[in-house]
This record gives structure tokens, C-alpha cells and sequence, in this order.
């Protein structure tokens, strides 16, 4: 009899099992914990230990990035609530200091304590609002002085404290400044001030980064003889978010995360896809199996979802965010969690499905140039996210768009959780829905995969066309030789490679000059800087290619190793090839700086050092890229582990310091020395190590 | 001493490679235990053995892809590890399952492998045509490689590891994947090098190719090298006017016997 197949459930759990089992294998913590004492055979001895320290690696620059993820979601969040604070607030209303602002709400809070005993004792209330008249006569003298005295600021922009003594004049229009303040908050209550935002909101979230007063700030109404707690201030004026102001904030976070959206589905598909065109072997194998292919589809979701760097590394910090700015406190942490988790699962259907289809509909030849795209897309996207907490002039289309959208935005499912700062039932049906579309998102996402790979997983058997049986064409780049020619043919034809090395770093160098102005036109008023920054992009386009120079190779690396040459050898012909490719970017830069800055020959020994701190780079580089490089891998030969871009940063990162901005020649000479015979010792380690590359013992 | 000098020194033998007591080990596991031959010029050895015995794994130290854990192989007297550059200037080389660059054509791989021997551009098309042609890859040569079937891999690995005309050539499970047609011609291709003087080493589990082709049979058992010697010399110490397959479980049940502390099995 014909056994039945698994149902859809069952197959998930077979799958999520062996997920389990091959981590668990991989790691070799559960076999080391029962084989104490006994001695076995260990074939893979070595892997235990280096995926500890992978583990390790990844958990500490995991947390580091989460870290500043938090600290730049805060800080896009609170440019933003500036920018609809500025767009709505009356822009005659004076603007006061947000320690001022949140001291004039606590005052309310205070003058509510203890609510009931007061209503019974006039005596006492009189003195409580007495009291509270005296704060709040206090704290807006402390700001008209502030305003009138005009005090330096913090080398970071924020305002500090002055001890000045005001003169009589002066000390006559802090009075009048001080009864304005007095008399606008008496009609207005804190709805007529503005916030400035202060540097600390840029550091970490708070509910005080929203614009307007929190709605939940404790104010109330004081009577003759009674105190009625309300939402309105002690003078009777509602402070709490104003309707159009809160509506389009809350729509901007949406507008935010429909960018995280797009950013997390296109750098999926783009850059964190190694070759889009090829489905994966166990994918194809799993479908020789008699089980549901929705099963299968509904499986890749999961993965997705569970294994998403950029969902848990940049969207779970920006929910965190989301969630403390909603005021949930400690509740934020699992609140972000869970929205993270229906999050992931969204772009994870999203991903799938994109995929599928692409690989349906598209000939394969195409599937690279959309992978590119993708790629390029994806990373425009999250350079203009990250703008958005350093450029007022990319705030003003968010904010624009979150009011045209304000209706719409929030009804996507990606959106919903920024009603958790609406309050109330809205925040806790935005955070059901959240949990019901995610759940809709991958049954609907595995069953429309399922019904395009009807007709087969892919549109065409071969990943790229062919051309047997026609007639020889002249091969293009047929004039590059040996292994630099290999490499220049692979890299022209492979567009997502391509992209990755040239577009790349000509978009980073895009968007600096659009966040980072100041840099750039202090890049161009002084030279040693320029310097800097030309070498800064030589290593970026190292960091793209170089390092990749051996994993590249992928599983065709045996050919290699059936030359008359040293790996080693073959090594060195990359690092000059990438040394040459990354030179011209750099040497670009320094002549454009070159036009925009009157050059002497005091800047002859910078530019040299900029030009020449790139070769031994190139060499660390290649060098660090192939120890990294695992050619046994089964799944993904040409991927590296994030400890090689983190060491090559530090490594490239010190040269600036150490020998472009050292003030003599000849010390920079010197340093140069101690550079290069640093990049020597490194090379040489690596050399040592090269010959056993394939070595698994 | 510089590497012509000593090529110079090491006697044009009869011996091209020399195994002497190869070892290698990962952790306390034993891939290759303590594995001795020698393989003349002319001569077509072959080495047998089950599936992970230990055939690829000799055959990867001979190339200077896996460094021995003991022992030593040589080729011209050259150390296979330690001279593995110099080392492919006499070997060609044909893995089981050869992999190949997505973004290269047939003949931009064979024209990068024969640039990375040192051969001009006119000579390598010069070398590759006529095996190109008679290992009937000739409509395939402008396509990816990464798109041809693993009987068309194999072929153009075949191609790359003769391009540069080796004096030596190790190859694994050479007929894997191949068809009838190509198998033939394969077969005739070594018989036809052998007659030039060349040397093979090639592992396979085929038996019937192995008695077909070989001048002298290793058979590898367990990491061990179990039997070696002429098909005469197996026959007499083995199994008397047995065929190789009879000679090779015969081989197999002994080496099982003993390890099982000579309980028979």
C-alpha cells in the first residue's frame, strides 16, 4: 500500500527539523556535551571551535549594530516628528527648550497628585496651585534667560547653561519675555510653545520625541473650590497631540516603514541573493518529494523570515523604537519582537513570491540584470533612510508624502505597527491585524508560489542561454590573458558582481555628498582631507571586490590548483589588478577635489600617501578574503563571514590617522614603512596558510 | 638548489611518481593509512577500491591539494606538497566531478587553462581542436560551461588536464558520467598516451575498465593499501585465473577478516 504524504503542517516540521539538526551538527555542542571523558573519532575537530567564535563574532557585531540601529532609528524618528512639528506648529509660537517643555507638563503632573484630598482642603489647594504658579513662573524665567542671554553652543548643538550676570536691560526684557511666556501659556496652555528637539532624543528614543505634548501627560482643571482631572493644563487648554500634526506623524512612521519594507525585500533579492537566476539544490531536491509544494513555499517563508540580517538587525531596532516612543516602556522589547517577527514574515512572503515569479516569467539571461537592479534600488533606498537623520533637505518629501498618504499608509500591513503610538484600541488592533496579515501573507505568498511553478521551478533548464550548435562569434575582452583576463571577463558578464564593485561605491560616494556636506566641503578646503577620502573609496571598492577575489572562485577553484603556480602567485596578480581598479576610483576623486581646491606642493606627500596606502591595502585585502574563503562549503562557497569586512575596515581605518594626517613627510614616510611591512607580515601569515586552503583537517 | 637542477639530478627512471608510506588523518579518523607505490613511465596504474576508501583523497595529495598527515609522494622526485607548483608543470589532472565559472565558454576556459600553462595562443587552439573534436564537444565550445551536462564536464576537464601535454596524468573516476561512445574513446585516448610514453593514474571502481586498461592494479581498502601488483601476480596471490572482480572481493573479505580480528565474514 502506497503510504500517504505529509500534510502541509507536518512537512513544515520535518523541514524546521532538519534546520535544527544540521545547526546542532554544525556546531557540535551537543556532541561534545555527551562525549565527555570518551574518546571518538572527530573528522571535523576543527569545525566546533570556529563556529564558537563565528557564533561569538556574530551575536557581538549583531548587538553593536542593533545598538546603532536603535540610535539611528531615534534619530530619523525625531528628525522627522521636527520636521512635522515645524510644518504644523504655528511658526510666530516661540520656541522653548525641551527640558522647559517636558518641566512645564511634569509641573501639571505634580498638581495632581493626590487629587482627591486636595478637592476637600480649599486651603491646601491654594497652596499646591500657589506652588505651582511659583514652578511655573521659575522655569520660563530660566527660559526667557536663556533666550535673552543667548548662550554659546555645544561643540554638538545642543544648548548649555550660562553664568552670566544680565544687566539691567537685559534683565527688564527677560521680565517682559518671561510674563509673554506666562500669558501664552495661560491662553494656549503648551500647544502654543514649540519644542527644540534636544541632541539626547537623537541618541536614544523617548515618548517626548513625538510632536505636541504626550496625550497622556496627567494636567487638569482647577475650579474655585476643585480640581477636575482632564487632558488640559492647569489653565484650562488642551495640550495633548493636535488632530492634523499627530495623524501625520503617525503616517511618517508609516512612510518609514514601507521604506524598511522596500529596503529589506530589495536587498533580499539584490545583494544578500549570491546568484538569483540559480534555485537553490535543496530546493530542487525537496520537490522530487510527494508533498504540497505550497508546503515547501510556506517553508522558504519561514526561512526567510527567521533568517533575515537586516529584519533583526535594522527593522526589530526601528520597532523598538517605535514602541518606547509609543510610551510601552519595557513592554517595547517583546512588543518589537513580535511586530519584527509578523514583519519579517511580510517581507519574507514578499521576497518568495518576487522570486518565483521572477524566475517564471523571466529568461535567465534577464534574471541577473534584475537582480542587479535590485541591488541598486535597495541600496538608493537605505542611503536615503539614513539621510533622513542627517539631511533636513530629504525630511521635506517623507513628510509631504505621510501628508498626501495620511489616510492610506497606515492601512498597509507593514505600517501597522506605527498605530502603536495612536493609543488605545487603535494600537492594539494595529498590533492584530499586524499578526493576522503576516499569518494571511505567507498561506496567500506559498500557494501563488505554488501555482507559478505549475509548470516547473524555472522558466528555462539552463541558468544562462546557450548558444550550441551556432557558429563561433568573436569573443569579446579576448585580448586579456591568464587569470587577470579570467577575472575581467567574469566580472563584466556577472551584473550583480559588477554593480556590487562600480555602482556601488559611485553611489556611496552619491550620498555622501548629499548627507555628509560638510565633510566633503571641508574635503575640498583642505587637501590632506581629500586625501583621506580618496583613499576611503579606494578601500571601499577593495572591500567590494578585492576581498571576494578568492571566494569568488567558487567550487571551480580545483583548476587552480592544477597550474604551475603557487596560489600565492595567482593571489598577488588579483591584488595588483584590484590595487589598479581601486587606484583610478581614488585617483578620480583626488582630481575632481583637485579642481575644487588650489593644490601646492605642500599636498605632494598627502596625495602620495593616499595613492600609495592603497597597494599594501589591496594585498590585505585579497589576503584576508582568501583565509576566509571556505571552497568546501556545499551551500555557498563565495559568501564570507562578517569578521573579514570588520577586520579590513579596522585595518584600512587606521592608515588615515596613523600616516595621511601626520603633519612631517618624513614621518609619514616612516609610518608608510611600518604600514607596509605590517601588510608584509599579514601576507606572509596568509601564505603559510594558503596551500592547506582546501585542507579540512 | 633551483628546481631545473634538481629535475636534472633526479634520473630519468622508469619511475615518474613515487608513493612511500601517504598518510593522511583528520582528527583520529584515517582517510589514507600508510600507502606505498610507485608508478613507471608508460605505465597505467590503477587504483580500486569502495566508496571512501581513500582513492580521492591519494589522489588530492598528489596534486598538492591536501597536505599528508605522514609520508611522502613525489613526481619526477619533485615533493607533490612542497613543489606542487612545479610539480604541475609534468601532471594533468581530471576530477570526479570537475565544476566549472558561470560566466566562461568552453573555449575561454580552455583558452585561460592553456594561458595558465605558458602555452601561446595559436598552440593552445592547436592542442585543443583535435581532442575537442574527437571527444565530439566541438557544438558546445561557445556555450557557458556551467550549462553542459556532467558527461560534457567531464569531457572538457579531460581536455584541460591534456592541453598542456603532461608527462603524467592523475585522474579521478575518468569515465564517471560518460556515455558508451565517449567511454570508448576515452579509454582509447589513455591506451593511445601510454603508447606515447606517457604515465596514468587514474581511480575508478569500475573493475572491468580497471582490467581492461591497467598495467598494475592498487586496491584500496579501508584507508589501507590491501593488494597491489600485476593482474598475474593478484591472480597467483589471490585468487587463482580469477577475473579482477573475483580478485577484488576476495581482497575485500580477507582485509574484512581482519579487521574483524579474523573471524570470517
Amino acid at each position: 500500500m502506497t503510504p500517504r504524504p505529509p500534510g502541509t503542517a507536518r512537512v513544515m516540521l520535518l523541514l524546521a527539523g532538519v534546520a535544527l539538526r544540521r545547526l546542532i551538527h554544525r556546531s557540535g555542542l551537543i556532541g561534545s556535551m555527551f562525549s565527555r571523558g570518551k574518546v571518538r573519532a572527530k573528522p571535523r575537530k576543527a569545525s566546533s571551535a570556529r563556529f564558537v567564535f563565528s557564533a561569538a563574532m556574530t551575536v557581538l557585531v549583531g548587538a553593536l549594530l542593533s545598538l546603532q540601529a536603535i540610535q539611528f532609528s531615534a534619530r530619523i524618528i525625531a528628525a522627522v516628528a521636527s520636521e512635522v512639528d515645524r510644518r504644523y506648529s504655528d511658526p510666530s509660537a516661540p520656541v522653548i527648550s525641551d527640558h522647559t517643555y517636558s518641566d512645564v507638563a511634569a509641573a501639571g503632573n505634580w498638581l495632581a497628585v493626590d487629587e482627591m484630598s486636595l478637592r476637600k482642603d480649599p486651603a491646601a489647594l491654594r497652596r499646591r496651585l500657589n506652588a505651582y504658579d511659583a514652578q511655573l513662573r521659575r522655569l520660563f524665567t530660566a527660559e526667557a534667560e536663556r533666550a535673552v542671554l543667548r548662550p554659546p553652543r555645544d561643540p554638538f548643538g545642543g544648548p548649555v547653561e550660562t553664568v552670566r550676570e544680565p544687566s539691567g536691560d537685559a534683565q527688564a526684557r527677560i521680565d517682559a519675555l518671561r510674563d509673554r511666556y506666562i500669558e501664552l501659556y495661560k491662553e494656549k496652555g503648551l500647544a502654543g510653545f514649540r519644542k527644540r528637539p534636544s541632541p539626547l532624543e537623537t541618541l536614544f528614543p523617548s515618548p517626548s520625541i513625538w510632536p505636541g505634548t504626550p496625550a497622556g501627560a496627567a494636567t487638569f482643571k482647577a475650579g474655585e473650590n476643585a480640581i477636575a482631572v482632564t487632558r488640559a493644563d492647569a489653565y484650562g487648554n488642551v495640550s495633548g497631540h493636535s488632530g492634523r500634526q499627530h495623524e501625520v506623524m503617525l503616517s511618517a512612521v508609516g512612510v518609514l516603514l514601507t521604506l524598511l519594507f522596500a529596503i529589506v525585500v530589495t536587498t533580499g533579492l539584490g545583494m544578500a541573493n549570491q546568484n538569483l537566476a540559480k534555485v537553490e539544490w535543496d530546493m530542487e531536491w525537496l520537490f522530487t518529494f510527494p508533498v504540497p509544494s505550497r508546503a515547501l513555499f510556506l517553508a522558504k517563508v519561514f526561512q526567510y523570515a527567521v533568517v533575515n540580517g537586516w529584519g533583526w538587525v535594522v527593522v526589530a531596532p526601528f520597532l523598538l523604537g517605535v514602541f518606547i516612543i509609543g510610551g510601552y516602556g519595557w513592554w517595547a522589547v517583546p512588543l518589537a519582537l513580535i511586530a519584527a517577527t509578523c514583519f519579517n514574515f511580510l517581507t519574507g512572503s514578499a521576497h518568495m513570491v518576487i522570486e518565483v515569479a521572477i524566475r517564471t516569467y523571466l529568461p535567465m539571461r534577464r534574471v541577473k540584470s534584475v537582480q542587479a537592479l535590485a541591488t541598486v534600488v535597495g541600496l538608493v533606498l537605505l542611503y536615503a533612510m539614513l539621510s533622513l537623520g542627517f539631511s533636513p533637505t530629504c525630511l521635506k518629501p517623507i513628510v509631504a508624502t505621510a501628508d498626501a498618504l495620511s489616510g492610506v499608509v497606515l492601512w498597509l500591513p507593514w505600517s501597522l505597527p506605527a498605530l502603536a503610538n495612536a493609543g488605545g484600541a487603535s494600537a492594539a488592533g494595529g498590533m492584530a491585524a499586524l499578526v493576522i496579515c503576516a499569518v494571511a501573507a505567507s498561506l496567500l505568498a506559498s500557494s501563488a508560489a505554488g501555482r507559478l511553478t505549475g509548470e516547473g521551478l524555472i522558466r528555462e533548464s539552463n541558468v544562462y542561454s546557450g548558444t550550441r550548435g551556432t557558429a563561433a562569434r568573436k569573443e569579446s575582452l579576448g585580448f586579456l590573458k591568464g587569470i587577470v583576463g579570467k577575472d575581467v571577463k567574469l566580472l563584466m558578464r556577472d551584473r550583480a558582481f559588477l554593480v556590487r564593485v562600480f555602482v556601488i561605491p559611485l553611489c556611496m560616494v552619491g550620498f555622501q555628498l548629499l548627507i555628509n556636506q560638510h565633510i566633503l566641503s571641508a574635503g575640498f578646503s583642505n587637501f590632506d582631507h581629500a586625501c583621506a577620502i580618496a583613499y576611503g573609496i579606494g578601500a571601499f571598492v577593495l572591500l567590494s571586490g578585492a576581498v571576494y577575489a578568492l571566494s569568488y572562485e567558487g567550487k571551480a577553484i580545483w583548476l587552480l590548483f592544477t597550474f604551475p603556480y603557487e596560489l600565492e602567485a595567482i593571489l598577488r596578480r588579483k591584488a595588483v589588478f584590484w590595487w589598479m581598479i581601486s587606484s583610478i576610483y581614488a585617483a578620480a576623486f583626488l582630481t575632481y577635489a583637485a579642481t575644487r581646491t588650489p593644490l601646492s606642493f605642500a599636498n605632494a606627500p598627502g596625495i602620495l600617501m593616499a595613492m600609495a596606502g592603497i597597494l599594501p591595502l589591496s594585498f590585505l585585502s585579497v589576503g584576508l578574503g582568501a583565509i576566509a574563503t571556505n571552497p568546501l562549503s556545499a551551500t555557498n562557497p563565495q559568501r564570507l563571514p562578517v569578521w573579514v569586512a570588520w577586520l579590513f575596515m579596522l585595518l584600512a581605518s587606521m592608515y588615515i590617522p596613523a600616516i595621511i594626517y601626520l603633519p612631517y613627510a618624513i614621518l609619514q614616510a616612516l609610518a608608510f614603512v611600518l604600514w607596509a611591512l605590517l601588510a608584509f607580515g599579514v601576507w606572509l601569515f596568509i601564505r603559510s596558510r594558503l596551500p592547506r586552503i582546501l585542507d579540512q583537517a | 638548489m633551483p628546481l631545473e637542477a634538481r629535475l636534472q639530478e633526479h634520473p630519468l627512471s622508469t619511475v615518474i611518481a613515487c608513493v612511500s608510506n601517504l598518510s593522511k588523518s583528520y582528527g583520529a579518523f584515517k582517510a589514507v593509512d600508510s600507502v606505498s607505490f610507485d608508478i613507471a613511465e608508460g605505465e597505467i596504474f590503477s587504483l580500486l577500491g569502495p566508496n571512501g576508501a581513500g582513492k580521492t583523497t591519494t589522489i588530492k595529495m598528489l596534486m598538492g591539494i591536501l597536505k599528508p598527515t605522514g609520508g611522502t609522494a613525489t613526481v619526477r622526485g619533485l615533493d607533490c606538497f612542497r613543489d606542487r607548483a612545479a610539480v604541475k608543470r609534468f601532471v594533468g589532472y581530471l576530477p570526479d566531478e570537475p565544476v566549472f565559472y558561470d560566466y566562461l565558454t568552453g573555449k575561454e576556459t580552455l583558452r585561460f587553462v592553456g594561458e595558465m600553462h605558458g602555452l601561446a595562443k595559436r598552440d593552445i587552439a592547436a592542442r585543443w581542436e583535435p581532442l575537442v573534436a574527437r571527444l565530439d564537444l566541438s557544438d558546445a565550445l561557445n556555450e557557458y560551461a556551467v550549462n553542459y551536462s556532467s558527461g560534457m564536464k567531464k569531457k572538457l576537464a579531460l581536455i584541460c588536464a591534456l592541453i598542456h601535454d603532461p608527462a603524467f596524468l592523475i585522474l579521478d573516476e575518468p569515465t564517471n558520467g560518460l556515455d558508451p561512445f565517449a567511454t570508448r574513446t576515452v579509454h582509447e585516448l589513455m591506451l593511445e598516451l601510454v603508447h606515447q610514453g606517457k604515465s596514468i593514474f587514474f581511480s575508478t571502481h569500475l573493475l572491468d575498465q580497471a582490467q581492461k586498461l591497467s598495467t598494475r592494479v592498487g586496491i584500496l581498502y579501508k584507508a589501507r593499501l590491501a593488494a597491489m601488483g600485476r593482474l598475474d601476480q593478484l591472480r597467483a596471490e589471490f585468487k587463482e585465473g580469477g577475473s579482477l572482480e573475483e580478485i577484488f572481493f576476495s581482497v575485500a573479505q580477507s582485509e574484512s577478516g581482519a579487521a574483524n580480528g579474523g573471524a570470517p565474514q
